[in-house]
């Protein structure tokens, strides 16, 4: 992956060296033992992450197991996070809220915090890439959701940083521009090459952006997928489904949506009255599997579950354990 | 969502549902608009001039037209303006004084945990107590001359100012300071760029209160021991049953706070245009 456009447009801006021209190991993450605890309430209990240069990773994680504290922590705005971290200098971060200063023109928003010349020009590049060039001038106030978060993603790019990090950016989008803002970071991180971290509890959005998904539970990095899948990815590639009832295995929810662990706290409050109103199912679950299975065969995708079933046992039980 | 470049005319929103506004149907409607406005005042002058007239409001009150004509007459004499120039220099001096010690006071609390430690409880407690209460022991302290009026204009706009600067900028949203910060803007750049914009609204809300108490604080000062200043032409007219005289100063009283007020929603407009979401250049 090479890194073009507005790389070289802050070369000729800043006169930094190229993020391509500096060591592998310096673009990528190395985290130790990072713990953090709130008010005497332990969120990161020793995390231990590693990201090649370059590589997407997703995190996940049920709400409260802390991915946003790592991400912070990775971004160095969290001055009481303990442990090892080795984070590139050149970092940019997206947050859920777009958080663009709402008195300040949208082109000066892109280049916050950037001196020097030619600023408007770099501005104007990011802009374009994201498609809001002719709204460079306008107040914040005046875009729509999906716009304003485009204008974050711009701001983020023109720092041509080695390490993109986003905490639930397509949270607050609407399903639709939630796709286009998907396939937006896609083609960006294809085009530049940055290292990524997302913070989402989207398993669609993981996989259909991330190199691997992590996740995260009681503190620690429980578990880790590779998501082999050739890009572009289409939605509907057949390999999602088994990845997709893995991965939601590993965050603690059932695929087939027939039982939840009574212990799970963060399990969303929405859930537990379908769920206790089924006792019969809750009972049944472990040795219901394969019945659940098969009524389940149709809606589940020609080939991709049958294969990888066996796997979700172990890996359920790996996640239990984890959390809490 | 609708292209904000229509609005940018300051047009009213039903013309823009409508056909095309001309130019002229554009000026027609602003005046209608600004009748509307004024309709009211004109009603309460029309009936103060009837009923004044016809002696309904007692012999000592005069109608408009007289207190209009006595405010010529002043002007012309070079009465009204020698002690108006008086009075807008103390509160010149006094807006002075107290708009910048209420900023730095809030400025220093908002943005330094020391600061507020220090500032903010001696600050509440004389906040509590009602200025002008305080002219007797001016009077002592600095005697009976300008330093006495200017202190007491002083004080007044502080606490307004002060209150506003320190919660505005405590109510600047901090994921925006973080995000700033995340963007590498740092000290001073942060506090131009996040927090002092974010706190404008509020602040400007405190610049209006401080600028009324400060025109309340003149009044009150130039009401003993004046030889100048519009108070003592009150205080003058009064011993000579001069109603008119003092209806004079009263109208100046309320165009001279009226102008303040309209001076700071000016700065208002400009300052906070992001808010209405113009694209105005």
């Amino acid at each position: 992956m090479s890194i073009t456009g507005i790389s070289r447009t802050a070369d000729a801006g800043r006169g930094t060296g190229a993020a391509a021209d500096r060591p592998a190991a310096a673009r990528g993450v190395r985290v130790r033992g990072l713990r953090r605890a709130f008010g005497g309430r332990q969120i990161l209990r020793g995390v231990d992450l590693d990201l090649a240069p370059g590589e997407f990773v997703a995190l996940l994680g049920a709400s409260g197991s802390g991915k946003s504290t790592l991400l912070r922590a990775v971004a160095g705005l969290d001055t009481q996070a303990e442990g090892e971290l080795d984070v590139p200098e050149r970092r940019a971060v997206v947050f859920q809220e777009h958080r663009l200063l709402p008195w300040t023109r949208v082109w000066r928003n892109v280049t916050l915090g950037l001196h020097g010349r030619g600023l408007r020009e770099r501005a104007l590049r990011a802009l374009d890439e994201v498609g809001l060039a002719a709204r460079a001038d306008a107040w914040p106030l005046t875009l729509s959701g999906g716009e304003s978060q485009r204008v974050a993603i711009a701001r983020a790019l023109v720092r041509t940083p080695d390490l993109l990090l986003l905490d639930e950016p397509f949270g607050a989008l609407d399903a639709l521009t939630r796709i286009k803002a998907q396939a937006l970071v896609s083609r960006l991180h294809a085009r530049h090459g940055p290292t990524v971290l997302l913070v989402t509890h989207d398993v669609e959005e993981a996989l259909l952006l991330a190199d691997r998904a992590l996740v995260l539970a009681d503190g620690r990095i429980a578990e880790e997928f590779v998501i082999g899948i050739p890009r572009p990815r289409p939605v509907d590639h057949p390999d999602f489904t088994a990845l997709r009832r893995r991965l939601l295995a590993a965050l603690g929810v059932d695929p087939d949506l027939r039982r939840t662990d009574t212990d799970d706290t963060d399990a969303e409050p929405g859930d537990t009255p379908d769920t206790a109103t089924d006792t019969t199912a809750t009972a049944s679950a472990p040795t219901g599997t394969p019945t659940g299975e098969a009524a389940d065969a149709p809606a589940g995708g020609p080939a991709g579950p049958e294969p990888s079933a066996p796997d979700l046992e172990p890996g359920r039980a790996v996640a239990q354990q984890e959390t809490r | 969502m609708s292209s904000p470049a229509v609005s940018s005319g300051g047009v009213p929103a039903e013309i823009i549902r409508g056909a095309p506004p001309t130019p002229l149907l554009r000026l027609l409607t602003a005046v209608a608009a600004r009748g509307r406005r004024f309709a009211g005042l004109a009603v309460l002058l029309v009936a103060w001039q009837v009923c004044a007239s016809r002696g309904l409001l007692g012999a000592a009150t005069p109608p408009p037209t007289q207190v209009i004509e006595t405010g010529f007459d002043l002007i012309r004499s070079g009465e009204l303006p020698v002690h108006l120039l008086a009075s807008l220099e103390r509160v010149a001096k006094g807006l002075s004084l107290g708009l910048s010690a209420g900023l730095v006071l809030g400025l220093a609390a908002g943005l330094f945990k020391v600061a507020e430690d220090v500032i903010d409880a001696p600050l509440q407690a004389l906040r509590m107590l009602p200025h002008l209460a305080l002219v007797p022991v001016f009077i002592i302290w600095f005697g009976i001359g300008e330093t006495a009026k200017v202190a007491l204009i002083t004080i007044g706009p502080i606490f307004p100012l002060y209150l506003n600067v320190f919660h505005g900028i405590r109510g600047v949203d901090e994921r925006l300071v973080e995000s700033a910060h995340s963007c590498g803007v740092r000290g001073l750049e942060l506090v131009r760029k996040v927090i002092l914009p974010g706190a404008l609204p509020q602040i400007l809300v405190g610049l209006r209160q401080s600028l009324g108490i400060g025109w309340l604080s003149l009044v009150v000062a130039e009401m003993t021991a004046t030889t100048s200043g519009i108070g003592f032409l009150v205080t003058d007219a009064k011993e000579f049953l001069r109603t008119d005289v003092v209806f004079v100063v009263l109208v100046v009283y309320a165009l001279l706070g009226l102008s303040t007020d309209l001076a700071v929603r000016a700065i208002e407009r400009k300052a906070l245009a992001w808010r209405r979401g113009l694209v105005a250049r």
